[in-house]
């Protein structure tokens, strides 16, 4: 592993408010919609709850363990559970890189290459991810904050190209569908707000620890509007029933996008920007895997071990064979998620103030 | 009163082949022995086969005489200043014997020093090697029978070249000064434009063979304590190098990475650029005998800035830096971007656009990227050939190059005119760029953007970028990141980067007054706290085998 | 040796990754200009339950500078799908068939009649029907007006272009746009769409007139320009007209802006439609200019104006209600802002019977 020196809240505040983007903008408002028309956008606060419930356990964890790797503070906390735990986050970032970069490389492929075999690609990316990884969390949030300014181009062209087709009315009305669909709808936002999970790695890493949660709350609800006015905007262009048929929705839309007679057909240029963001979350989460497994092991900067874990994620990528079966993985997962680790948290927290009791 | 007869120099029958110093007698200290024969004889094995060394001997006095002598090389020295400040002085009988006293004594130096020799700079020495190394520095090294001591005397006129205009940085407006390679000469340019005491200019020799003075000039307020005390050790660590001829060789020695393509040191030969940098909190290390300056550390983003943005108008400058940042873009991408959307993606050309480059490309056997490497490559060698060609030679190279590689290629359809146009905006663009060392990793960086873009197009093209992004992220000059202040970043910096600020709103200072301490406002950039400095294997650069034998 | 140790393995790796790099790709996805045929119009028929698809393509070559009828082929497939067509046509083309910069599809009226959305269906798998790609309406044989049609043949590329840019300046045809038919946000409500007439005069001429009414994917009615006219009144766009009035010729540009809903009462349902629009005078007024009854020219104009419109856009409602064409998409309107009054299953129903009261508000300008 690189070295992981201290960055600023500044850093954490856009690398936080990426994190966010990378499963949202893609994923959930397929998942919002489909079966809740516009009022799915309401699911979205299943999701802002589990992020602030997160921030906050990462506050309390940072502030009791401010210089120890959230792993280490694990293992320290209750050494049987605690690993387990650490083991568990450990393969829950592994399994967010493979699902962002598998997802970025299903759009590539149908956007970009359609006819370059799927393993080229996930070849690249792996090793790319795994490299710009490996140079340690710094250089990842100096890289991210390089990179920002593309999504913001990136959804300014997209709305500016496509302002002539908005109509409100294809947003409303706002009424509840299915209770079923709405609730499947949280469990998916819960499942994208789930990626702050990398906070736990994060606070170490700050250089103000006593504000640094002000500072991810703030990207969170950034996030959060920027989610629900751009879902609502994608719903008011494309309309509830496209929106329910097309999955990856960003692309459909800037697929619209026609600026005057020169700027037209441009989703290449777009895919092409969004890859640099999406690597960089990637590479970000690749980073708080191998850290995690790191210390799990309680070892410095092994180049094998970091370059084990990022041969996991491409085997990982390889192994999911269509668009379908990602959907089906992750859907388990969310509510893997859902229900373990918030259980194993609270476990540890009970076992380790009842050894304080004792002591 | 003992008279001191000179002994006739004994004619030389036989040649004389005295034994060389050893590495040895070098390092080690020569007293100087109070037999001016001896010391003679010493000077004339250390300089064996040197037909350039004078040995002048003399007589000074009439009523005490006192055997001398005047050691210095030909060339090295004014002979005015010899004939006219040390000899003539000298050899004056009224002058000397109204002082003399009758024994050779330390007040008869002072009497010389204060007194008698209307030189600017009089040192003395007691070892020999002080003495040779001052006669190698252009000075003139004074011996006294009788006297453990010796004088050097500043008769420096060794021939260097006169000021002239910078070669490589031209201006249309602001100073049309530009360094010599006589490091003097260079420091006082500085103190013309730099007018405190807080200039420092700290001098070392470097090179056994070359003994290479060096200057580490930096303003104390404002210049990072670390950063001159780690390019101190560093330098330290090069002193038993054989040899430093020029800035460049400085370079390869200190710099984080030496592998790197990319600059981490920056040179200029303007002097009102160095004092700039100087006024930023930068260090200048000048190098005798090397008319480039060295500046450090430097970030990816200065590399970009010219003087002159900063000697015309607000607005023109900006503008002016705005199409070098174009310039940059097109230097680097345009190549790969041709080949990727005309291979890749031709549904972003426009259709007239792609009807006019299909027709052109008809015929033409290579692909895009085999073309454009074509192109490319012909214009390196034409670029490289056109430097060394004397001036008139050089126009009709760029005439031949141009029909050649222009006119010919596309008529007899090897290239596509396109490429043609694309490849020359390409070179404009990299002339955009004001630094010579920032214009070659562009150069070089363009071939795989080149390759990747055939190879899988804009996804190509973009995964070339993150790379050099994220190396450029990692690297770091003496502690500062390179790209900063766009990563990390600073919301001022970054300003001053997009615009070209008003002088008013230059510098910045908040950052070092969090810290606390005594600055005075306008602290600079450079003034912060840094990251630790020590690079992996800096020292093994700096431990060279001496070449002496033994 | 140190340096081996320092630098060994990047020495190892780097040429390893490039090489893989390299050799892992085989650059699957080039496409050499030189090696493409690019398709401009494509033409699908539906007849005897079988797909005819005409493609016309363009093949530059070196030694013109402009595409003339030399380097426009037109080619044709038959098949179960229009992806059997598209298949035989690649098989038989030339070069490597080019989607990408499509502009426009013309549908026969077999076509039209069967089932739009099935037809277009290959070219939306594509990923190459994008805003600016046209739909246009044939009445018969979409394939034979490219070989018939004389100016076809030998057109210039950008013909096309310029018919429809010059058609756009006088109608407008937004809904023209394959995107708002596949991508409207109906909600389970009977959507229609207008897909403007293409008729070729004679074999001679190209022009546009009137519209197709395209309702689920499939026709429900040819209309005329009257009533494009009239429907234009409700969704923008401009219009030149000739007035012929007791006071001479004049000719006046219509600028009619996007119409405005309202619901008049809930019960009975009574919708009312504030129509909008800039009367710009051309010619035919400098005599009356500095008349003295210049005012009542303008007045008369203006009349005789509100009074064309009201007429036409009552027409068009009635014949779209006629039709069960929601061609205004007033279901989707009021679906948005009052759901509780429409019934998505008796909508077409509904809609029939619905009372719609037109106003209009124009003003006039000088030029």
């Amino acid at each position: 592993m690189g070295s992981s020196k201290i960055i600023s809240n500044r850093e954490i505040f856009f690398l936080v408010l990426m994190i966010q983007q990378s499963g949202l903008f893609w994923l959930l408002p397929y998942f919002l919609v489909r079966g809740n028309g516009t009022a799915g956008l309401g699911a979205v606060l299943a999701g802002i709850l589990a992020a602030i419930c997160i921030i906050l356990i990462g506050r309390y964890w940072g502030r009791h363990m401010p210089n120890m790797g959230f792993v280490t503070a694990l293992r320290q906390r209750h050494a049987a559970i605690g690993t387990i735990t650490g083991l568990l986050f450990c393969l829950w970032y592994l399994l967010f890189a493979v699902l962002i970069l598998y997802s970025f490389v299903d759009a590539a492929q149908k956007q970009l290459l359609p006819d370059t075999p799927r393993i080229v690609l996930c070849a690249v990316i792996a090793l790319l991810t795994g490299w710009m990884s490996k140079g340690g969390l710094e250089a990842l949030a100096r890289l991210n904050m390089l990179c920002i300014g593309s999504i913001v181009l990136m959804m300014t062209v997209s709305i500016a190209g496509t302002a002539d087709l908005f109509h409100p009315e294809y947003a409303l009305p706002i009424q509840i569908q299915n209770t079923a669909q709405m609730q499947e709808a949280a469990v998916h936002s819960v499942f994208c707000y789930s990626s702050l999970l990398s906070v736990f790695m994060l606070y170490p890493a700050s250089a103000d620890k006593q504000t640094m949660h002000k500072w991810v709350l703030a990207a969170v609800g950034i996030g959060a509007l920027s989610l629900i006015v751009w879902t609502a905007y994608a719903l008011s262009v494309l309309g509830q029933y496209s929106l329910q048929a097309v999955l990856w929705i960003p692309i459909h839309l800037v697929r619209m996008v026609e600026i005057g007679a020169l700027i037209d057909q441009t989703e290449s240029l777009f895919m092409v920007l969004w890859m640099a963001i999406v690597m960089t979350i990637g590479s970000m989460f690749l980073w708080c895997a191998s850290e995690g497994v790191h210390q799990l092991v309680k070892k410095q900067a092994n180049p094998y071990l970091h370059w084990g874990i990022a041969l996991l994620v491409f085997l990982g990528m390889t192994a999911i064979e269509n668009t379908m079966i990602f959907l089906r993985v992750e859907a388990i997962l969310a509510k893997v998620m859902l229900f373990f680790l918030p259980v194993m948290l609270g476990l540890i927290a009970v076992l380790a103030m009842k050894r304080r009791e004792r002591e | 009163m003992k008279k001191i007869q000179l002994e006739k120099a004994k004619p030389i029958t036989e040649a004389i082949v005295p034994a060389e110093i050893s590495a040895s007698q070098c390092a080690s200290q020569t007293p100087i022995t109070t037999c001016l024969e001896e010391n003679i004889t010493w000077v004339e094995q250390y300089f064996v086969r040197c037909s350039d060394l004078i040995v002048r001997r003399f007589c000074i006095g009439e009523a005490y005489p006192c055997a001398a002598v005047l050691l210095y090389l030909d060339g090295m020295t004014d002979s005015a200043v010899v004939h006219d400040n040390i000899l003539s002085p000298l050899m004056c009988p009224v002058c000397i014997d109204a002082a003399m006293g009758q024994k050779v004594s330390q007040d008869y130096f002072s009497f010389m020093k204060t007194q008698l020799l209307p030189a600017g700079e009089i040192t003395s020495v007691n070892v020999m090697e002080d003495g040779v190394q001052a006669m190698m520095n252009g000075d003139v090294f004074l011996l006294l029978d009788g006297s453990a001591t010796g004088l050097t005397i500043d008769a420096k006129g060794f021939p260097h070249r006169d000021m002239g205009e910078p070669r490589n940085e031209k201006t249309l407006r602001g100073p049309q000064e530009a360094f010599v390679e006589a490091m003097r000469v260079n420091t006082a340019m500085l103190r013309r434009r730099l007018h405190t005491s807080q200039l420092k200019l700290e001098q070392l020799t470097l090179g056994t063979y070359t003994q290479t003075q060096v200057s580490i000039v930096y303003l104390e307020h404002l210049a990072n304590d670390n950063i001159i005390a780690e390019l101190r050790r560093r330098l330290n660590n090069i002193k038993q190098v054989d040899s430093i001829l020029n800035a460049s060789c400085i370079e390869q020695y200190i710099e984080d990475r030496p592998f790197s393509i990319f600059p981490q040191v920056q040179y200029t030969e303007r002097p009102d650029k160095t004092a700039a940098a100087l006024l930023e909190g930068r260090v200048a290390l000048i190098v005798d005998g090397s008319p480039d300056v060295m500046l450090l550390p430097v970030l990816f983003t200065q590399l970009l800035q010219s003087p002159e943005d900063y000697y015309n108008r607000i607005i023109p400058g900006t503008f002016i830096r705005w199409i070098r940042y174009i310039g940059l873009f097109i230097a680097t991408t345009l190549p790969s971007l041709y080949v990727a959307v005309t291979s890749f993606h031709p549904e972003l050309i426009p259709l007239n656009l792609l009807l006019s480059i299909a027709a052109a490309r008809e015929g033409v056997p290579f692909p895009a990227v085999a073309e454009a490497l074509i192109m490319e490559l012909a214009f390196e060698l034409l670029r490289e050939a056109s430097i060394r060609m004397p001036g008139a030679i050089g126009n009709t190279i760029g005439i031949v190059g141009a029909l050649v590689i222009g006119d010919a290629a596309v008529s007899a359809r090897l290239v596509a005119p396109q490429m043609v146009i694309v490849v020359a905006i390409t070179a404009i663009g990299s002339f955009a760029i004001p630094s010579v060392e920032a214009s070659y990793p562009i150069r070089l960086i363009r071939f795989p953007l080149m390759i990747l873009a055939a190879t899988l197009g804009l996804y190509g093209v973009m995964l070339g970028w993150l790379v050099i992004l994220m190396y450029l992220v990692q690297l770091r000059t003496f502690g500062f990141p390179y790209l900063a202040p766009l990563a990390p970043l600073k919301n001022h910096e970054l300003m001053a980067l997009a615009v070209r600020m008003p002088r008013w709103c230059m510098m910045v200072e908040p950052l070092f007054h969090k810290r606390g301490g005594n600055v005075p406002s306008g602290c600079s950039f450079f003034h912060r706290a840094i990251q630790p400095l020590k690079q992996k294997g800096d020292e093994s650069r700096g431990q060279q085998q001496n070449n002496f034998k033994s | 040796m140190k340096f081996w140790l320092e630098y060994g393995t990047w020495i190892r790796v780097v040429p390893l990754l490039v090489m893989t790099l390299l050799f892992c790709s085989g650059c699957w996805d080039k496409k050499e200009l030189n090696q493409l045929a690019l398709a401009q119009v494509i033409a699908i028929d539906y007849k005897d339950s079988q797909y005819q698809t005409a493609l016309q393509l363009i093949i530059p070559s070196a030694d013109k500078e402009t595409v003339t009828s030399d380097n426009l082929w037109t080619m044709t497939g038959t098949g179960t799908s229009v992806g059997e067509t598209m298949q035989q046509i690649a098989l038989a083309a030339p070069r490597e068939i080019y989607l990408d910069h499509l502009d426009l599809v013309i549908l026969g009226d077999g076509v039209l009649r069967h089932d739009v959305g099935q037809a277009l269906d290959y070219l939306l798998k594509e990923n190459v029907l994008r805003r600016r790609t046209r739909l246009l309406a044939i009445e018969g044989d979409a394939g034979k007006l490219l070989s018939d049609s004389a100016e076809l043949a030998k057109m210039d590329i950008f013909y096309m272009d310029n018919l429809l840019k010059d058609q756009r300046r006088r109608v407008h045809s937004s809904d023209a746009i394959v995107n708002a038919y596949f991508l409207s946000a109906h909600n389970g409500l009977a959507e229609t769409i207008v897909i403007p007439h293409l008729v070729l005069e004679e074999k001679k001429e190209l022009r546009l007139e009137g519209a197709a009414l395209v309702r689920d994917g499939a026709l429900a009615d040819w209309v005329d320009k009257d009533w494009l006219s009239g429907y234009y009144w409700t969704v923008g766009g401009s219009e030149i007209v000739t007035l012929p009035d007791e006071y001479g010729q004049i000719v006046v540009e219509l600028d009619k802006k996007k119409c405005k809903w309202e619901i008049q009462s809930e019960e009975p349902l009574q919708i009312k439609a504030t129509l909008r629009a800039v009367i710009k005078i051309i010619s035919g007024y400098d005599s009356w200019r500095d008349s003295a009854e210049a005012e009542k020219v303008i007045h008369s104009i203006q009349t005789r104006v509100e009074e064309q419109a009201l007429e036409h856009i009552r027409d068009t409602f009635q014949q779209a209600q006629k039709d069960g064409t929601d061609v205004f998409h007033m279901g989707r309107w009021l679906y948005a802002w009052h759901p509780e009054l429409v019934h998505a299953d008796k909508w077409p129903e509904q809609f029939a019977a619905m009372p719609v009261v037109f106003e209009i508000n124009t003003s006039i300008e000088i030029q």
